[in-house]
């Protein structure tokens, strides 16, 4: 019989051990980040921001031009990453110490993406003291970029919030884009009288769409006469529950809905079952970022496809929030700090800021900064748009926590099948604001 | 063999004569032999067992615990934070939304619980014999089951749209006042993910009664029918009571699985309309992930597993009754 010798095992625990241990470093020593290179020579940094509608990215053909301009041999690499996950995917990147050199928000604090959280947490790069990143940030802007003295971030462009029309729908009911508040519910009920389905499409089952349907509404009723609202409300001297302004916005909503401006069915409504009427004309506006009419004009080659403010009670009360939303900001912790500042002062060139607009479909940050013509695409908001009386950044990006934004988009469909009260939706607001 | 004579020898051993002895010393050698086997294998299955223990405990258990620890502070998610003891749990029961979501997730539990086992039951006893065609709608009845719940429920969102094809039926057949906005009517959109739950699952529990069946004799059903029993008789006095352990098992499953549902609300209705199909697991997923609220996010979640925690030990309970 073979005799059995005893295994070692003390020796290959051991073994077994130390390798355990390497490869643990290994692993630990891998990192999606930037490659660490030398400061001389050739540097690689990433760029990460969202995907939008899987078509070519307005940030790649920037990027490409960069890469292929710069002397210095910096070459960026861009990271797309799915909307619902961005923000969950950066800031695990930010935790596990591997988040990409520049990273896309949202500037405050007051969005699902917003770049004021990494900035409180010291993972941002300062940008102050640069004079190209200072001078990229519009007068009506400063409250949403600076903290405290710091600026931590870049707009990109300036995305309009409007109506988003089918100009060619509105010629067949024989109307045009309202001008006053009582106009619009005037079209509501000759819109419906016609056979049309509405005038207005809303997505109420989507709480992102309930509350930027307030908001556009909000924007006449509350930040025409008081654009330092926001600033009252921070300094506690304000409520939305006591807030005349907010409390019509609410009920305008109601007056909407009871005159019949929305789709049947809209509080389950949702963009699958909006967009195909709006692009057959039988919703005729919808409420969302002016960026995407080039994307529903695709989807409509038989219409035109434009943009419009939506009106307040006078055509003189029309406020627009031409929001700086789109905004790009450095990786405190990045092995390539320097680079990443050349492409985003490369990014403030004014030729640069304008190409990355035609691509992105917003306005570009060249126009609000030094008032260069508007594209035609915008001409029914150049109005709005070169007066900086008449427009503003959207005003949840300023609030202090995103559950507020979130408490008026629900709010609104509580509104829209009755569940709530305009009192119980402000003062939802009031709980959960935070500071 | 000489050497083991002389070993034999030395040691006291005089041959197999002497049996006492004789049997001592063998048992000594043999026993001396089996130890280093017994131990060989039990090292050698624990290798095989360490890297599962290793990455159940690592990421699953340590995960849990991390949570845990973090739903006793104010994270956002990034940077520091702060403990701040139970002021978390307070503020979730003093949530309006918060008691909403946890009474949405008992009344969606209860719902699937009964639902998929008395309809699941039903459908078993209805193809456990004599349909020729049994076989295939077993299969059929079973195939959603096999489906990822994000696609179903895409599916049935499009199937209950104010102008999808449900309505268009319903507005065919003249009764226009029935084709509501389903998901979007808080009257209407927790029994749409109801039915739409119930329908992608209830081929499990018929798989579970089918195989609780097998084991019912047939000869008990016969020897009722020759006595006298009715049809309901003979199942409520003869097959449910042979059933009983296979009912807690469903049963307690699908408690555990009715606490969870999250992937059917969150594609349907996204817990609206005005919370009106908030459930904690969604209600989770948007303080955490959507909010950013990690620490308070992390308290629902710990309140959510405590409270499938003590579904599963309803189940083992039973479980222990039945054994009894």
């Amino acid at each position: 019989m073979m005799q059995q010798h005893p295994p070692s095992r003390k020796p290959r625990t051991a073994q077994l051990a130390v390798l355990s241990l390497a490869a643990a470093f290994a692993l630990a020593g891998c990192s999606a980040g930037s490659d660490a290179s030398s400061n001389d020579g050739p540097v690689t940094i990433t760029l990460a921001t969202e995907t939008r509608f899987g078509e070519t990215s307005a940030y790649e053909e920037i990027i490409t031009a960069f890469n292929e301009s710069n002397d210095q041999g910096i070459t960026v690499e861009l990271q797309e990453i799915p909307t619902e996950s961005y923000s969950q995917t950066i800031r695990t990147q930010f935790q596990a110490g591997n988040a990409p050199d520049i990273i896309w928000g949202s500037p405050g604090s007051g969005s699902n993406n917003a770049l004021g959280t990494f900035a409180d947490a010291g993972q941002l790069a300062d940008l102050s003291d640069e004079e190209w990143a200072s001078a990229s940030i519009p007068a009506s802007s400063d409250e949403l970029y600076y903290d405290d003295g710091v600026l931590s971030a870049v707009p990109v462009d300036v995305a309009p919030i409007s109506q988003v029309i089918n100009v060619t729908g509105y010629g067949g009911a024989g109307i045009s884009p309202a001008t006053t508040y009582d106009e619009v519910l005037e079209q509501c009920a000759d819109v419906r009288s016609q056979g049309l389905t509405s005038l207005f499409g809303v997505a109420g089952a989507q709480t992102s769409n309930t509350g930027l349907l307030a908001l556009e509404l909000a924007a006449s009723k509350v930040y025409a006469a008081d654009p330092d609202w926001n600033e009252q409300r921070a300094a506690g001297d304000v409520t939305f529950a006591d807030s005349d302004g907010w409390r019509a916005t609410l009920e305008s909503v109601l007056d909407l809905n009871e005159a019949g401006c929305f789709q049947p069915g809209v509080e389950g409504g949702s963009p699958e079952t909006v967009t195909p009427e709006f692009t057959v004309g039988k919703i005729l506006s919808i409420f969302a970022p002016a960026g995407i009419a080039a994307n529903l004009a695709e989807l409509a080659p038989d219409a035109e496809i434009s943009v419009a403010a939506f009106p307040g009670e006078s055509a003189d009360d029309t406020f627009l929030f031409a929001s700086p939303s789109n905004a790009l900001a450095i990786n405190a912790a990045s092995a390539h700090v320097d680079a990443a500042k050349t492409l985003l002062e490369f990014w403030m060139e004014p030729e640069n800021l304008d190409a990355f607009a035609e691509i992105s479909g917003n306005v570009s940050l060249a126009t609000v900064l030094n008032g260069t013509p508007v594209s035609e695409r915008f001409a029914n908001l150049e109005t709005y748009l070169t007066d900086p009386d008449r427009n503003a950044p959207l005003p949840n990006l300023v609030w202090p926590n995103t559950e507020v934004y979130d408490a008026l988009g629900v709010g609104v469909q509580g509104l829209l099948t009755g569940q709530a009260t305009v009192d119980q939706v402000l003062e939802s607001m009031d709980a959960t604001w935070q500071g | 063999m000489n050497s083991i004579a002389t070993e034999a020898r030395t040691s006291g051993a005089s041959g197999p004569a002497e049996s006492g002895r004789a049997g001592g010393d063998r048992f000594g050698p043999h026993r001396a032999r089996r130890r280093p086997g017994r131990v060989d294998r039990r090292v050698a299955s624990w290798w095989w067992v360490v890297p599962a223990v290793v990455l159940t405990v690592g990421i699953q258990y340590f995960g849990v615990a991390a949570g845990s620890v973090f739903a006793f502070t104010d994270w956002k998610g990034a940077g520091a934070f702060r403990f701040v003891g139970v002021d978390n749990f307070v503020a979730a029961f003093q949530s309006p939304a918060t008691v909403q979501a946890l009474w949405n997730t008992l009344f969606l539990a209860l719902c699937f619980v009964v639902l998929t086992n008395v309809l699941g039951l039903a459908l078993a006893v209805s193809l456990n014999r004599v349909l020729k065609t049994r076989y295939l709608m077993r299969v059929l009845i079973f195939m959603p089951v096999v489906l990822s719940p994000l696609a179903v429920a895409y599916i049935w969102k499009f199937i209950f749209q104010p102008n999808g094809p449900l309505n268009g039926l319903l507005r065919s057949l003249g009764l226009d006042s029935w084709a509501v906005a389903w998901l979007g009517d808080p009257s209407t959109a927790i029994w749409t993910i109801v039915v739409v739950v119930v329908w992608q699952n209830i081929g499990l529990t018929m798989v579970i009664y089918l195989a609780g069946l097998a084991n019912v004799p047939p000869e008990l059903e016969e020897a009722a029918a020759v006595d006298g029993a009715s049809a309901w008789a003979r199942f409520f006095r003869v097959v449910l009571p042979l059933l009983r352990p296979t009912v807690v098992i469903a049963s307690a499953l699908t408690l555990i699985q009715g606490l969870r549902i999250f992937d059917h609300v969150l594609a349907l209705t996204g817990g609206g309309p005005f919370n009106a199909t908030q459930t904690l697991a969604t209600l989770v997923y948007k303080e955490t992930f959507v909010n950013s609220e990690f620490g308070y996010g992390s308290a629902l979640s710990l309140i959510l597993t405590l409270l499938i925690t003590v579904a599963a030990i309803l189940q083992v309970t039973l479980l222990r009754q039945r054994e009894d």
